[in-house]
């Protein structure tokens, strides 16, 4: 919306120009002529005023830049890549159904169809000692997935499609080939676990109780049989189309084998499945010697013992109505349970986990249920086996699959491996268009994708565990392109945001410099308004000047914005770790370019026009004879119209509160005590007056911040903004009007023989052009506030390392859950070798973490917190080890649950429905505790299931692991497909990254993934620290323009004082004393600017951490002085190197020249 | 040693006290060199590939205590001549030597240095700095040749108090008039005591009383310091109370054409001897 806003304005006023000179060609000419008259000040002008396009453009080619890198990665990662079909968790489904949903008639703009299947391993080269524990293997159809491009053989180039793979070899894309040193024809062991799809019985129960054999004694002291009844116990059960097995059980609890027990399943088709039990297969003869009977223990009157088993498998099952019998010839009465359990895939692991924790603790620890149970089954080691790299892939293409370590094999191979014959959980569909044009076409076909779905599921009349109701179609691509944008977005506005001070800066350099070519055409201005030219025409004349000043310098701003994000980019690359693939290509795109021309043309025209108006209000004799404007005296002083402007500013002040905007209730104020400066001149001395005015703005505006609770969003960012151009502006007034000051500076400077003569001259002039100096003062004092300010800010979020990492010093993590990690080490014969891997460690714990991916997965008293739980949400759980022995702090907790933070860890475990929660789930930068939710607050994770709820008991401080902190068993309840988290706690004094490595290599097999927590944790705040580094250089384009500003100044001020350079020298001053004058001048400036920005940079930092920042947790007070320092000393350096081409012109000024110019 | 100097000079009597009659040329010492010699001057401008010759051969002498005007049309070269033997513009040829020192053989410090120490320097245009009190703006001479803050301000409103300024010391140039920023120039040129006092114009920015006024200030101190005026004008009346006047034509000096006024000072002089 704004760009063809702006640029439509951009335009009209270009043309709008054209005609007014067309209207007017003698100002027109005059005003072009002037720009034209002095090539080298055209150039100094031209230079100044393009800074303000070149922050804009800099921000938005920068913004530009990144969304694109973002955008190539999005599209590298897909490839060709626009829908994909899966159930969340990527569950395994029948091909065929996933055959159903891709079933002609398709969208034109299909292009084609893959199952695919996917899954993980560690894979090792053996060979090379090397191993990667977290890899994808793809397992693909070579001719479903020929739409979907090639291969490209990293060595030959050679274009392949997969039909040459054999069963146990496979593609290895090049970044999992440079890890593993890997070629083709390399051996590779991948260590998996098969893929489990939970299979949830409906059960159907057969009590009864067995009637007694009879027995009696023989005459040899024995016992005979006498009766044996035959007793059938039978039930019914259905059996659906999508059964995968029957499984039936028989307990008794006579712990002696003195009953025949047939279990048996009748299909509907009348076949018979019989599990024969018992010594007693037949019936015995009456007479035949038996086993005395005793009596049974009492347990086994209610334990079901002794059960028997039948299992039919897949290709048995057929659906109808089954039938269930007990053949019983027991020994004496006793109970017995049959239970039959029909077997269907539960694609719902939630539903699934739940299921098993609900049955009865004898069924669930029965061998009935031992390999059902997902939690189970999710754990425990992985399979092995070898695989022949028969090519390394590029990294491009479908071969880039998500910039991960990849294993590409085919699809029917894959499916063997993992246990999933004739099942894929990818179907993965390409548009047509190539990898841009499918955008076009993905929401289309997402839509009709989920309509078919619908269809299938209304047909079939799935139920809501059925692979059906599960599938969920997502026009990826897309998606991830949109989340691009929005990432883009919001870091071009806070680079705007932030650049903002150097636009605000260059504003002001603008008017100064047209303040100052006004002030040296001031005689020939007048001698033009004596000769008629009217004010109006003046304007005219000076804006057709600045447009062409605008034209040039819009367009070298737009190239140096350009240069300026070049090298933002270069930077952004710098903070990319190496070996990752992310690259933000420098783009500029024509429409970021347009509109940084048009911005910073509207905004230089905008100034331009203001300051043409000023240079127009001249007093015509007093510019003809080169005469200063006098001092107004207080009975002069317009005083009502200030007098009314403070008024309509303490209005708005009022509006502003009744509209909550912050910009207006604290600035409108603020700029009423300025208004106020001239009403005060009625009454006061002009200096008294500006001090008064100016002193009650700063204290207004400081105590503002600590009045007023900072507004969220961009309200609140603006007013911090606006408020310190405010202050810094009225400290500028106070200073220009303080000569007492200047007159200190300069009685300090004669102390010194060698200054003594320009002294008094260095410290009189800029408060002779207080304007002017003002100006320059705030500009340099306004960069130099922002940039204290920031690094303040940066300096005091530096966390705690113990806080951190809780006191651990190797975290890992395995996608296997290894409850014994001790065990294992021991069975691989690792213990006390040197490749121990608890050889340096004290301590540690296993937990468990997942990891939800969408919308919404968690709400903190019914809102979802940003940045986290909106799209994505983590969870750890935890058991009483690590609850009484973690060290991480807790920030705020319910004291009634505990007194220390570790008491509040045990009582979650203890107490169902409470959860402890990372910093970063209720941080909220505008609070001002920094927290937007506190312990107390309900929290609410959403599963497939359903949603649960639970309260919040503490806030841990850390910010490494990110997410919800609970109960082991509680998040094994929520969640099927947890990982392995352990967190290692060492010797002292043992080196951690050794020590993870160690951790690392013994637990490759079950895919383990450690890491130094301390390294981890350095390197999280380097990160940090990288990018605050990062928006501390576009911060300093700001001092850029500060230093480049006093350059342009001193050169104008060289020019404009050349009389007086000229009489100095005349009379005896050295080109040293004479530049010396400038220099001591410029430093005066400097220091001045460096004090009110300074002092003002921390005092507003040092405000806003109390009044917001002090409770976040881990933040500190401290001032970076040493960073200050050197901020300083760059700007010093800079600021004399700057000046020093008009130094050494004024130096070397010829007085008769100088003199002869304007005698 | 300055201020010594100058306190004998009376401070200004009432303007109609001032002799308006030709004055009588100071005493030739007998062998005593000039204080200013020329020796074919020359200064040519360049312009592209344009040469204007500004100055064609000039050659003058000028005596310690003289009051000399260097009169010509617009052009002629006047100005150029003054900065020449000011050391302010470097001639294209020729010498000029100021109490026998070579001028142009000093290198641009040296020159300087001896331009703070010997001359002052009075211009149509006040050249004061705006920022400056008077009294700062005559102390600028003296601080840089490294007189003591207190010292230079003594001596600074001594010379005031000479050019009858006292009260107005601390007054900006802003506040005080024309005539009255010329006496603060004045004085400026004079606080340090140097031999040669160079004008350029003095009275051009004032009326004809406040141009009475300062050729009057000049005349007196002239008389009582015996210090070296000379001055560019264009006002025979300005030069009429000059010792004499060097006319200068298309950058030569031509002779002084013999007027009454001439004849007058002729016969004075001849009386006196």
């Amino acid at each position: 919306m704004i760009v063809p806003v702006v640029l439509t304005l951009t335009i009209i006023i270009g043309v709008g120009l054209i005609l007014l000179g067309l209207g007017d060609p003698l100002t027109a000419r005059l005003g072009l002529r002037n720009a034209l008259r002095h090539r080298r000040q055209t150039l100094t002008v031209v230079i100044g005023l393009m800074v303000g396009t070149m922050v804009v453009g800099a921000s938005l080619v920068t913004g530009d830049s990144l969304e694109a890198g973002l955008r190539d990665t999005a599209l590298s990662s897909l490839d060709e890549l626009d829908v994909l079909v899966r159930i969340p968790g990527n569950l395994p489904v029948p091909s065929g159904l996933m055959a159903e949903v891709t079933a002609d008639p398709l969208p034109d703009a299909v292009e084609g169809t893959s199952r695919t299947f996917l899954g993980g391993a560690s894979v090792e080269h053996p060979v090379e000692d090397l191993y990667e524990p977290s890899t994808a293997v793809v397992g693909f159809d070579p001719i479903e997935d020929r739409p979907f491009g090639p291969f490209v053989d990293a060595t030959d180039r050679s274009e392949i499609y997969g039909d040459e793979l054999g069963p146990r070899e496979v593609y290895v894309n090049e970044r999992l080939a440079d890890k593993l040193s890997a070629e083709a024809g390399d051996t590779l062991t991948l260590t998996y676990r098969e893929v489990f799809v939970p299979l949830v019985p409906e059960l159907t129960f057969l009590n009864g109780t067995l009637a007694a054999a009879s027995a009696a004694p023989d005459p040899t002291g024995g016992y005979v049989y006498q009766h044996a009844p035959q007793d059938v116990y039978e039930t019914s059960f259905e059996v659906s189309r999508r059964t995968e097995q029957v499984v039936a059980a028989l307990f008794w609890p006579d712990p002696f084998n003195t009953t025949d027990l047939d279990l048996e399943l009748v299909a509907p088709d009348g076949r018979s499945f019989v599990e024969d039990e018992g010594s007693m297969a037949a019936a015995p003869a009456p007479g035949l010697p038996v086993t005395p009977p005793l009596p049974p223990p009492e347990e086994a009157k209610t334990d079901r013992m002794n059960p028997t088993f039948l299992d039919i498998g897949t290709e048995e099952v057929v659906a109808g109505e089954w039938t269930l019998r007990v053949h019983a010839k027991a020994a004496r009465d006793q109970p017995f349970t049959a239970v039959v359990g029909v077997m269907e895939p539960e694609y719902d692991l939630n539903k699934a986990v739940r299921f098993y924790e609900s049955l009865d603790e004898d069924l669930r620890d029965s061998p009935f249920f031992e390999d059902l149970d997902p939690s189970e089954a999710l754990s425990g080691g992985g399979k092995q086996v070898n695989v022949t790299v028969k090519r390394v892939v590029a990294m491009e293409g479908k071969a880039v699959f998500f910039y991960s370590d990849a294993v590409f094999m085919r699809l029917d191979a894959a499916q063997s491996l993992y246990g999933i014959e004739g099942k894929v959980n990818w179907l993965k569909i390409t548009a047509e268009g190539g990898r841009l044009g499918g955008l076009d076409h993905a929401r289309s076909i997402e839509s009709f994708l989920n309509g078919r779905l619908d269809e299938i599921r209304m047909s079939s009349g799935a139920a809501p565990s059925d692979p059906e109701s599960n599938l969920a179609v997502d026009a990826i691509k897309v998606e991830w392109l949109e989340g691009t944008q929005e990432a883009a977005s919001v870091f071009t506005q806070f680079l705007t945001l932030i650049g903002s001070f150097a636009i605000v800066a260059g504003v002001m350099l603008i008017i100064n410099i047209f303040s100052m070519l006004a002030e040296e055409r001031k005689h020939e201005l007048g001698i033009s308004r004596a000769v008629g030219l009217t004010r109006g025409k003046l304007v005219t004349m000076f804006t057709f000047e600045g447009s062409l000043y605008t034209f040039f310098s819009a367009a070298l701003g737009v190239l140096a914005g350009m240069g300026l994000s070049l090298l933002l980019v270069f930077g952004i690359n710098r903070l990319v770790p190496p070996d990752s693939y992310f690259r933000v290509p420098f783009t500029a795109t024509t429409e970021a370019l347009a509109l940084a021309f048009a911005i910073g043309s509207l905004l230089t025209f905008a100034t331009v026009l203001f300051a043409s108006w000023r240079a127009s209000r001249l007093n015509v004799v007093r510019a003809i004879r080169g005469l200063p404007e006098p001092a107004v005296s207080g009975r002069e002083v317009r005083w009502k119209m200030p007098a009314a402007l403070a008024g309509a500013l303490l209005v708005l002040a009022l509006v502003g509160i009744l509209v909550e905007s912050q910009i207006l209730a604290v600035v409108a104020p603020a700029l009423a005590l300025f208004a106020m400066g001239p009403v005060l001149m009625r009454w006061l001395p002009r200096k008294a007056a500006w001090l008064m005015a100016s002193g009650a703005v700063i204290a207004f505006t400081l105590l503002s911040f600590v009045l007023f609770d900072l507004a969220p969003g961009i309200d609140g960012d603006l007013s911090i903004a606006v408020r310190g151009v405010v202050l810094v502006i009225a400290a500028t007034v106070l200073v220009v009007h303080l000569d007492a000051a200047s007159r200190g500076v300069a009685r300090l400077l004669s102390l010194s023989r060698h200054l003594a003569p320009v002294a008094r001259v260095a410290t009189m002039y800029p408060l002779h052009r207080r304007v002017r100096t003002g100006l320059t003062l705030s500009m340099y004092a306004l960069v130099i506030l922002v940039i204290v300010m920031f690094s303040v800010f940066f300096g005091i979020f530096t966390p705690d390392l113990t806080r951190q990492t809780g006191g651990y010093e190797v975290m890992a993590e395995s996608e296997i859950i290894e409850a014994d990690l001790v065990a294992l080490a021991d069975t691989a014969g690792l213990t006390g070798t040197e490749a121990d891997p608890f050889r340096d460690v004290a301590r540690f714990d296993t937990l468990i973490e997942h990891f939800e991916f969408g919308e919404e997965r968690i709400l903190v008293d019914g809102e979802a917190p940003e940045g986290f739980g909106g799209r994505s949400a983590h969870f750890y759980g935890y058991e009483r080890p690590f609850a009484e022995n973690n060290g991480f702090g807790l920030d705020e907790w319910d004291r009634s649950l505990g007194s220390t933070p570790n008491e509040v860890f045990e009582r979650v475990l203890e107490e169902p429905g409470l959860v402890i929660v990372s910093y970063s789930i209720v941080a909220d930068p505008e609070a001002k505790d920094g927290k937007r939710w506190h312990s107390g607050a309900t929290l609410t994770i959403n599963t497939t299931a359903g949603q649960s709820d639970y309260r919040i008991a503490g806030i841990m401080e850390q910010t490494l692991f990110g997410g919800v902190w609970m109960d082991k068993a509680e998040m094994e309840r929520l969640f099927a497909d947890n990982e392995g988290f352990y967190l290692f706690d060492l010797e002292p004094g043992a080196d951690s990254e050794a020590a993870a490595k160690r951790i690392e290599r013994a637990f490759r097999f079950i895919g383990m993934d450690a890491h130094s927590a301390e390294v981890e944790a350095r390197e999280f705040d380097q990160q940090s620290e990288r990018v605050f580094q990062l928006f501390q250089a576009y911060l300093a384009i700001g001092l850029v323009v500060g230093v480049a500003s006093i350059g342009i100044v001193t050169s104008r001020a060289v020019l404009e004082r050349r009389r007086e350079i000229g009489m100095l020298k005349a009379i005896g001053w050295t080109r040293r004393l004479v530049a010396t004058v400038f220099l001591v001048e410029v430093l005066v400036m400097l220091f001045a600017a460096m004090v009110i920005g300074v002092s003002l940079g921390i005092l507003v930092a040092y405000l806003i951490y109390v009044a917001q920042v002090a409770a976040i947790p881990g933040v500190s007070w401290g001032v970076p002085w040493w960073d200050i320092l050197e901020m300083l000393g760059v700007a010093l350096v800079a600021t004399i190197a700057a000046t020093i081409v008009p130094l050494a012109r004024a130096g070397r000024m010829s007085p008769a020249e100088a003199l002869r110019t304007l005698e | 040693m300055h201020a010594a100097s100058i306190t004998h000079i009376k401070p200004p009597s009432v303007r109609a006290a001032v002799p308006r009659r030709p004055a009588p040329e100071p005493e030739p010492s007998g062998a005593e060199p000039p204080l200013v010699a020329t020796d074919r001057l020359r200064k040519t401008y360049r312009s592209g590939d344009l040469e204007t010759e500004a100055l064609r051969g000039v050659d003058l002498a000028i005596r310690q205590g003289e009051r000399v005007a260097i009169m010509g049309p617009s052009g002629c070269g006047k100005t150029t001549l003054l900065n020449c033997l000011s050391g302010l513009e470097d001639p294209t040829s020729g010498t000029v030597r100021i109490q026998g020192t070579d001028l142009y053989a000093l290198g641009d410090r040296e020159r300087t240095r001896f331009r703070a120490r010997m001359m002052g320097f009075v211009f149509q245009s006040f050249n004061l700095l705006p920022v400056l009190t008077a009294a700062e703006n005559v102390e600028l001479p003296l601080l840089v040749t490294g007189v003591r803050s207190r010292s230079a301000r003594e001596q600074a409103l001594e010379a005031l108090r000479l050019v009858g300024l006292s009260e107005r010391a601390e007054h900006t140039p802003a506040e005080l008039s024309g005539g009255e920023q010329q006496r603060v120039a004045i004085a400026r040129s004079l606080v340090h005591d140097p031999p040669i006092v160079w004008a350029d114009e003095p009275t051009g920015n004032l009326d004809s009383e406040n141009s009475q006024d300062i050729m009057a200030l000049i005349e007196r101190l002239n008389a009582e310091t015996q210090k070296t005026f000379v001055i560019v004008t264009h006002d025979p009346d300005i030069a009429g109370r000059c010792h004499r006047t060097i006319r200068m034509a298309s950058g030569q000096v031509v002779p002084e054409p013999v007027t009454p006024r001439a004849k007058g000072r002729a016969r004075a002089a001849e009386a006196k001897r």
